[in-house]
């Protein structure tokens, strides 16, 4: 068991995110700790992508909503039962006026933020739906962001495993309408970025921070000076530059001194076969940043909605996934082979789980008893694209207000009142989320 | 050197020596531009009068006519090509996230940048700045030992890196950067990792300002005139000698811009721009992430799909700007520019003594230009069988303009499995059976069951599981409507097809600019075009130098 690495304990830290100077230390009072103490440990969210639904009957527990067995495919979750909440027949209610696309398209976007996607026509599937833009709408991960996330160096990470490029089908993250955040596919990257450096003598960076501030303090003065000169309708490309490098300033002027880590070998990011040494170090660099304070909000992504015809060669196999999702309900030889491919990813779930459990909050509880995980995929079923009964699952305690180790079953209820309750754990009193939002509100019995 | 295409301009611009002097729109600067539209407006009487051939009105007014078009910011081939050519660094763009597109063309329009993105600049631009550490020497012609050479090596170097003078305040910084630095090679690392994160690097950024009397109309200033030509022309940043020509005005008339652009058009970076349209176009670019069944295709591999890649940028680039430039060469051609291992693929002998680069005769029974290309035709497949679907898509879609609807939402679009009993027409025939299907299916497999002679590598095939392959089709809804037996007579219908023209100009103009054409802002600049290419007898290279002179390059809607 370790103990998180508390930076709000740390005086400089206090200090900095007061304003204050070090001669006023002495009147700073000190935070208690532990349990019983006044400040209750922080919340994460995390949000957790895997792509083309799951094999139904092998996916739903048996029993009653607070005694069940887990499944075949949640089997690997059993470590941390206890703090599982399986959600099953809850409904992505798309209006169908809204511009339609391709499913594997617009799932992703649909799945977090709830709502429809952009008109336009950037993006127009070969085989299904009309034109259309980006998503429309901020995204569950970056409202809760907003929400807790301003005292800490990132105020999220967006990680994934060979997720695409810059198109609907590879995003699952938003800041606000059309404003798609990509994740970051290379652990290399962003090991480097937050924990690459922490060898280098004091002198050295101080160097590189003065330096990269200096090249800050010109880019912003650039994008400052550009705001007012260009269309209108491009001055939010400026804004979210700016955003971006404000992101950028904040890691350089925020103190987080994280314990040594190594994440070993990062295998080339886009190696199929190397998926899962993938997606481990991208948690074990997520579970690190938040131990450390460096962020309180991530989101992984494995692979991609649109579309993940890529193999598992490391579970046996070489058969690409999605085209093995379109055979027929009776084919029992695809669905194991699904069926194995998606216990894969109840597993990368667990390791994500288990890592936080390892780790006590000086506070009260471990991580995972502070954390709400939220597992969720483009489309219910493969072969057939629907968005009713959508295999949801949330993981870990939210800090107390999660009513845990429960076996929901709902009946087409919107989606966006699970995204409703995952607010409202985190702190963001909300009635409604998103554009398919049909008013009714957080789903009962979610939380305590 | 064929015959230089005269442009007739929307208002009635003429060549050079015409009697209307005024038909020029001389004068680069911002004051200068009310004159200019007014003398254009008093000058060219019959510019609104200048019908198309079949006496259709003229999409072209008096005045200038644009729409608007979205900030851009550099794909990864730009950004990388940018660096080669400021620095002669080979920029790792790896680690940069994927493009967008603007139809089939790599393109960041669209989606403002993520944090993750302006991370990623961060990490390149600093190991860029290393790499220009270690070569101060080659980087920077003065003597370091000199007072003055940290301010020359910085206006150079930004001139190129910004495409235009630094303004004072911005020369201010940097120098001020290069001062607080230990060294002058220190100095000149700094320099170059914070201009690589500038926005004035990183997008192309245009913000000459209208007349205030022409409705929203700015004209591009020499500047922003060399960046689109470099852009369109190389993919990538002017050289100094496109700088000084637009320093000197001479990029502020149509002739100004057709000069600078025949001279793009001599540099081998010329070849690459045009080999990327080619290859982003029929989608062979996407190569790369295609997999075939390693049971069925053995030979596929990472070789393989390179050397489709070069074929079709060898054949493009050498027939645009080499050989004849024609549109019905690109489309019927007999020959290619093959290397292994698809001699073997082919089935052509390799000539003796043939290098890479060297034309190749095709057997003109089965090859007939890119549509036969067996790059076009793998990448438009599935991993186990033909794609007559994909082919048909994809022709309908980039050489037809004509994006066929999408099917219904219920509708389950994927193949059924190959049949080793049946024919990949017969397993396809429901679409054309049920009436359902067929409204629209009739577009699509009339064309993409005429490629049933190529399997899913493109490799030609005259049976398929026993039977000789029937490689019939339709042409529907175009103007070249009729049957046809097998793709070589497929592509001669389409080398000279009117719709297929009109597209492919308007092809040129997505990549041109990073957008797709608006039907009200574009229509003039469309109309000349279309006109240019016809009257250049549908010669790409011509379509080319004819787009640098529309108003769609020339001018922008500034709001």
């Amino acid at each position: 068991m370790t103990l998180r690495f508390n930076p709000r304990f740390s005086r400089r830290r206090l200090l900095q995110t007061m304003g204050v100077s070090a001669a006023a230390a002495p009147f700073i009072p000190l935070l208690q700790s532990a349990k019983g103490g006044a400040e209750p440990a922080p919340k994460r969210f995390i949000t957790f992508f895997t792509p083309h639904g799951t094999i139904k009957e092998n996916w739903t527990p048996t029993g009653s909503v607070s005694d069940f067995e887990l499944s075949p495919i949640l089997t690997p979750l059993q470590a941390v039962k206890d703090r599982v909440v399986v959600v099953e027949g809850l409904d992505v209610i798309v209006d169908p006026d809204s511009p339609l696309g391709g499913p594997h398209t617009t799932g992703p976007a649909y799945l977090f933020t709830g709502s429809p996607m952009m008109p336009g026509s950037e993006f127009q599937h070969q085989n299904s739906g009309g034109p259309h833009g980006w998503g429309s709408s901020i995204s569950i991960d970056q409202a809760v962001a907003n929400q807790i996330g301003q005292d800490t160096a990132f105020k999220s990470l967006e990680l994934g495993v060979q997720t695409g490029g810059a198109h609907p089908g590879s995003r699952i993250s938003y800041a606000g309408p059309g404003q798609p955040l990509a994740p970051e596919s290379n652990p290399a990257a962003v090991f480097a970025q937050l924990f690459g450096e922490a060898g280098a003598d004091a002198m050295t960076k101080a160097k590189r921070k003065a330096e990269r501030l200096s090249v800050v303090d010109i880019v912003k003065d650039e994008l400052d000076s550009l705001h007012g000169k260009v269309n209108q309708a491009d001055r939010l490309k400026i804004e979210a530059h700016l955003t971006g490098i404000g992101q950028i300033e904040n890691w350089l002027n925020a103190e987080y001194d994280c314990e040594e880590f190594e994440i070993g070998e990062v295998p080339p990011p886009n190696n199929t076969a190397e998926a899962e040494t993938l997606v481990k170090q991208q948690i074990d660099i997520l579970v690190e940043s938040m131990a450390c304070g460096i962020t309180n909000v991530g989101s992984l992504m494995i692979r991609r909605g649109e579309n993940d015809n890529q193999p598992y060669p490391f579970l046996g196999d070489d058969q690409l996934h999605h085209a093995t999702t379109h055979a027929a309900n009776n084919d029992t030889e695809a669905r194991a082979w699904m069926t194995t491919v998606y216990t894969w990813y109840a597993e990368m779930l667990a390791y994500l789980a288990v890592r936080l459990d390892g780790i006590e909050d000086p506070e009260g509880g471990t991580m995972l008893d502070n954390t709400i995980i939220l597992w969720g995929t483009e489309i219910a079923q493969g072969n057939n694209h629907s968005w009713s009964d959508m295999p949801f699952v949330m993981v870990g305690g939210g800090g107390g207000t999660v009513r845990t180790e429960r076996y929901h079953q709902f009946n087409g209820e919107s989606h966006c009142q699970l995204l409703v309750s995952c607010c409202n754990a985190m702190g963001l009193n909300i009635d409604e989320f998103g554009g398919f939002d049909d008013g009714s509100g957080p789903l009962a019995g979610i939380l305590v | 050197m064929p015959a230089l295409v005269v442009l007739t301009g929307c208002r009635g611009d003429r060549m050079p020596g015409s009697d209307d002097e005024s038909g020029t729109s001389g004068g680069g600067s911002g004051t200068e531009q009310g004159d200019d539209l007014g003398e254009d407006e008093t000058g060219s009487s019959d510019g609104a009068d200048e019908g198309t051939d079949d006496g259709e009105p003229s999409s072209c007014l008096n005045e200038p006519s644009v729409a608007e078009a979205p900030l851009r910011r550099f794909t990864r081939r730009q950004y990388a090509n940018a660096v080669r050519d400021l620095m002669g660094i080979a920029a790792d763009t790896q680690g940069l996230d994927d493009d967008e597109k603007a139809g089939p063309f790599d393109a960041n329009v669209t989606a403002p940048v993520s944090g993750v993105t302006v991370e990623q600049y961060r990490a390149l631009a600093e190991a860029v700045g290393l790499e220009a550490m270690a070569k101060v020497e080659d980087l920077v012609a003065c003597d370091p030992a000199e007072a003055t050479c940290a301010d020359s090596f910085i206006v150079d170097f930004g001139r190129r890196a910004y495409r235009r003078p630094l303004t004072a305040e911005q020369s201010a910084r940097y120098l001020a950067l290069m001062d607080d630095a230990d060294t002058f090679e220190d100095g000149v690392r700094m320099v170059v990792t914070a201009m690589l994160q500038s926005p004035n690097f990183l997008y192309v950024v245009e913000t000459s300002l209208p007349d205030p009397g022409s409705d929203n109309i700015a004209v591009l200033d020499g500047y922003e005139l060399a960046s689109r030509l470099s852009l369109f022309l190389w993919n990538s940043i002017p050289d100094p000698e496109l700088l000084d020509a637009a320093r000197d005005g001479a990029l502020d008339t149509p002739e100004g811009l057709r000069d600078e652009a025949l001279r793009l058009l001599t540099d081998t970076r010329a070849r690459d721009a045009v080999a990327s349209f080619h290859t982003q176009w029929l989608g062979v670019d996407e190569l790369e992430h295609t997999t075939k069944s390693t049971e069925l295709f053995p030979e596929w591999s990472v070789s393989m799909r390179a050397a489709m890649e070069n074929e079709m940028k060898h054949f493009a680039q050498a027939v645009v700007l080499q050989g004849d430039g024609k549109l019905e060469t690109l489309l019927s051609a007999d020959f290619s520019y093959i290397e292994d291992p698809l001699f073997e693929l082919y089935g052509v002998d390799k000539p003796s003594g043939h290098t890479v680069g060297d034309p190749v005769a095709m057997d003109p029974t089965q090859r007939a230009g890119l549509l036969t290309h067996a790059g076009f035709l793998a990448a438009h497949a599935h991993p186990d069988q033909s794609g007559p679907i994909q082919r048909g898509v994809a022709v309908r879609t980039n050489l037809l303009c004509t994006p066929p609807p999408p099917p219904p939402p219920d509708v389950d679009a994927i193949p059924p499995s190959p049949d080793p009993m049946a024919t990949t027409r017969e397993i396809f025939e429901q679409h054309t059976a049920d009436p359902a299907c067929a409204g629209c299916h009739v577009l699509i497999d009339g064309i993409g069951l005429g490629f049933e002679g190529y399997d899913a590598i493109g490799a030609y095939r005259a049976t398929e599981n026993g039977p000789p392959v029937d490689q019939t089709g339709a042409v529907v809804g175009s103007d070249v409507d009729g049957e046809f037996d097998g793709a070589v007579e497929l592509a001669n219908m389409l080398a000279t097809s009117e719709d297929v023209r009109s597209c492919v100009a308007r092809q040129w103009f997505r990549y041109a600019f990073g957008r797709i054409e608006d039907p009200q802002g574009d229509a003039c600049s469309l109309e000349v075009l279309d006109a240019a290419f016809a009257e250049s007898d549908y010669n790409v290279r011509e379509l080319m130098v004819a787009l640098v002179q529309t108003d769609a390059f020339r001018y922008r809607y500034a709001n």
